[in-house]
């Protein structure tokens, strides 16, 4: 190995090649009080290049179809989150606030939160709302089950659509985190288990086998580009599936002939509810090892085969991807050896 | 059809013919579920200091708060560009458990000596409100250790609406002033408040005043530094161009230094050129500053004027919505296009007060729609009834008008052209016109049948 990455050149000249940053980062090394090396250590960050949770959260949101995100604390966040999306997707990114002042964060955010979800229901009628806590709900403690249920008691019939809770205090992890526990969390509080056919996969096709079980792909913080790609590959592949998130049309669509409250497109609602019969699910992130997720969800509690793969980029990650595929009995194009060895989806 | 939420009615008024200004609900916390297009406390606190360039300005708080301010506004710097960087506490589940203190204090050590700034200021988010982590005792111990003012901005997000953003900006920028030597400063001088040199204008107005022989002390916070901050209280006048953020420390200064203020607008020739009249009118003691008003409006004018007409022609009877985030700007907006044949058809903002919404009113054309603290709906229901040609506003409302295939100007603080002064009159026109007539919206299905004959020829 060593052979073929060295540069070839004097070992003079190899100390040229250290950049100064490296360097940098070589000498200042210490070590923890575990003994382990690490570069130097700052308290503060400098141009650190994460965002908060509830970012991650709420484009999830915008990849389910007819969900708006929902934000229970200040209106800074939600302002924030929109901007920066916006400023990213050149899209509308509308995400509702519980607006909380400063009896709200001292007496809690109870009546803010009804007030919220009833104005959004009315002025959106979305499908589904998916609320996520920031920091300031989380601190004080606000209890997000115990909130749904007041506002069903309260307003029960006012409720038209189901709301999906994710917990999402900025200070514990990142957008990514936000992203993936958004994930998880639709299906944990969505996914269900249903017989037969699967009318409701994002694609539906008609294959000679008959009635198919979907595949449920998971495919983390993606561009709407690779969503768009990824679906291409799975059609090609034959098979039903199910995407979630799916933005690559909420947050990459063309000019309307008439206003949309919401972008249409997106994973629909009756697909995450039919995940519970999936044949099998597939996550891409390999950081996502260990972690609980959509996937562990699945498996836990409908006792699907959970594949953990690396995003499909570059040769080896993307052969193991379609690899993958073949290997399904269902598959269009799998290959004479994988029919033989019965291939389906073992875990 | 997109209808108004029945807690939203009273902020909206569609001006009648000949009725009286009516006075307008306003100046409210948002409503829950609106999607409101303000920001927070912490919001207006960071985008009014943020352009000081040689201070340190660090987010205590989780790195949500601190990665959505980096570097919000284009506030460009003639030197340091120090405050073009994102520090922040970061503060994790520990912190908020045990408290951050430490952590700040350790964070503004290992930062100043580093950065070496003439001052730092710290901004309090949400969660430090909550916790209860006594800022202002980090930033006394901060500042004896260091020997440079360490400010704290008492801006957790919760406290109200990006209004009081602006006044806890306002009240930790005035512990610098009256610090500074005022030896040296002249007879003719004036501080400039709530300008924040986008895309340079500031430069474009200290041309103006030096040639009118006005020297300027301070702008704040347009390309300033911390020592002119300290040594504002010298300057004989105030002109406070963004009323809604600057205000309340032109009253402390009229207060504590007896320095009167007066409200200007850079936007437009009208208010360009009483801004500049008000500061000339002000040192009666020398005429000769009111001739050389009078020669640079002239000569100004003069230059852009032919060009000014030339797109008058093309925009005759356009129709425009304006959405901004104070109110001041929305009325020299108004008359920037009526210079230009257009008319406003809707106009708004985000904090403005009673007596904006009547002066708005008085402004207004029957039929104008006022509306306070709006949202992506409703701007939408207004555009589509009064089917505009063109909408004004920020990154948040692009999308509406880009989506509904309606021309768009950005006159938010991420915009890259200048639109203050005269030169910033013909930018503004310009860049109106380009997107006004642009033959891309032939393309989008709304507008699809129309003939863009009318504009394009």
């Amino acid at each position: 190995m060593n052979a073929v990455t060295e540069p070839r050149t004097s070992r003079h000249k190899k100390a040229h090649l250290v950049s100064p940053l490296s360097q940098s980062l070589v000498t200042s090394a210490v070590t923890n009080e575990d003994g382990e090396p690490r570069s130097k250590h700052f308290t503060s960050t400098r141009n650190a290049c994460k965002l908060c949770t509830p970012l991650g959260a709420c484009l999830v949101f915008r990849g389910v179809e007819g969900c708006i995100p929902f934000l229970h604390g200040s209106q800074g966040c939600s302002t924030y989150i929109r901007r920066y999306l916006i400023s990213h997707f050149r899209e509308p990114m509308d995400i509702a606030s519980s607006n909380f002042h400063e009896e709200s964060a001292i007496f809690g955010g109870s009546s803010n939160f009804q007030q919220g979800v009833l104005n959004v229901l009315r002025q959106y009628q979305p499908q589904l709302i998916g609320a996520a806590t920031t920091c300031l709900a989380e601190t004080i403690g606000e209890d997000m089950p115990h909130l749904l249920h007041d506002l069903r008691e309260k307003h029960g019939d006012r409720v038209t659509a189901p709301i999906v809770t994710v917990s999402t205090a900025s200070y514990r992890g990142t957008h990514m985190d936000g992203f993936h526990a958004a994930v998880r969390e639709l299906v944990e509080q969505l996914a269900g288990k249903s017989e037969g056919e699967h009318p409701t996969s994002n694609i539906q096709h008609s294959t000679p086998n008959g009635a198919k079980r979907c595949v449920a792909l998971f495919p983390s913080m993606v561009s709407a580009a690779d969503l768009r790609h990824l679906k291409e590959i799975l059609v090609d592949f034959g098979l039903p599936f199910t995407l979630l998130p799916d933005y690559s049309e909420t947050m990459d669509g063309a000019t309307w002939s008439e206003y949309e409250k919401l972008q249409s497109g997106g994973t629909p609602i009756a697909s995450i509810r039919a995940l519970g019969s999936a044949q099998t699910s597939i996550e891409f992130g390999r950081v996502l090892e260990g972690a609980e997720t959509a996937g562990t969800v699945l498996q836990n509690k409908f006792s699907i085969p959970r594949r953990l793969l690396g995003l499909p980029m570059g040769i080896r990650e993307s052969d193991a991807f379609s690899m993958r595929w073949r290997k399904s009995p269902e598959a269009k194009y799998r290959s004479n050896t994988s029919a033989n060895a019965a291939g389906s989806w073992t875990a | 059809m997109i209808e108004l939420l029945p807690e939203r009615q009273p902020q909206v008024v569609c001006k009648a013919a000949g009725a009286p200004a009516a006075d307008m609900a306003c100046g409210k916390a948002s409503t829950a579920g609106s999607v409101s297009q303000r920001a927070c406390v912490f919001c207006g606190s960071r985008v009014v200091l943020y352009p000081i360039a040689d201070a340190l300005h660090i987010v205590h708080g989780p790195v949500g708060c601190a990665a959505y301010t980096w570097d919000i506004r284009g506030a460009l710097s003639s030197g340091p560009q120090l405050h073009r960087n994102s520090f922040s506490t970061d503060l994790q589940e520990m912190d908020v458990i045990f408290g951050g203190e430490k952590k700040l204090e350790a964070a503004l050590l290992e930062l100043i000596a580093h950065y070496q700034p003439k001052a730092a200021f710290i901004y309090s988010t949400c969660i430090v409100g909550l916790i209860g982590d006594d800022v202002s005792a980090v930033c006394k111990r901060v500042s004896e250790k260091t020997a440079i003012p360490v400010l704290g901005v008492h801006s957790e997000g919760f406290k109200g609406t990006k209004k009081d953003g602006y006044r806890a900006a306002c009240e930790a920028v005035y512990q610098l002033v009256g610090t500074g030597d005022t030896s040296g400063i002249g007879p003719h001088s004036i501080n400039i408040l709530g300008e924040f040199n986008l895309a340079g204008e500031t430069w474009i107005l200290r041309d103006y005043y030096k040639r009118m022989g006005i020297e300027i002390v301070a702008c704040i916070t347009g390309d300033s530094r911390i020592g002119d901050i300290r040594r504002a209280h010298g300057a004989k006048l105030n002109l406070v161009q963004c009323s809604g953020s600057m205000t309340s420390l032109a009253k402390m200064m009229e207060r504590d230094y007896g320095i009167p203020f007066k409200r200007v607008s850079y936007f437009g020739i009208e208010d360009m050129s009483a801004a500049l009249y008000e500061a000339a009118k002000f040192f009666k003691d020398d005429s000769s500053i009111m001739d050389r008003a009078q020669q640079l409006v002239r000569e100004e004018v003069a230059a852009i004027y032919p060009e000014l007409q030339r797109y008058k022609q093309k925009l005759l009877g356009k129709r425009a919505a304006i959405y901004v985030g104070g109110a001041f700007k929305a009325f020299s907006l108004m008359r920037a296009l009526r210079l230009i044949g257009m008319e406003t058809a809707i106009v708004g903002s985000q904090t403005g007060d009673k007596e904006d919404y009547r002066q708005l009113q008085e402004m207004a054309d029957p039929g104008t729609i006022i509306v306070d603290d709006s949202n992506p709906l409703e701007l939408a229901k207004f555009c589509l009834e009064k089917d505009v040609d063109l909408f004004i506003g920020g990154v948040k409302e692009r999308p509406i008008a880009y989506k509904l295939g309606i021309g768009f100007c950005d006159h938010n603080h991420e915009r890259k052209e200048p639109l203050a002064g005269f030169i910033g009159m013909l930018n503004f026109a310009k860049e109106v016109y380009a997107s006004v007539a642009s033959p891309v919206w032939q393309f989008a299905p709304r507008r699809a049948h129309r003939g863009m004959e009318a504009v394009c020829a």
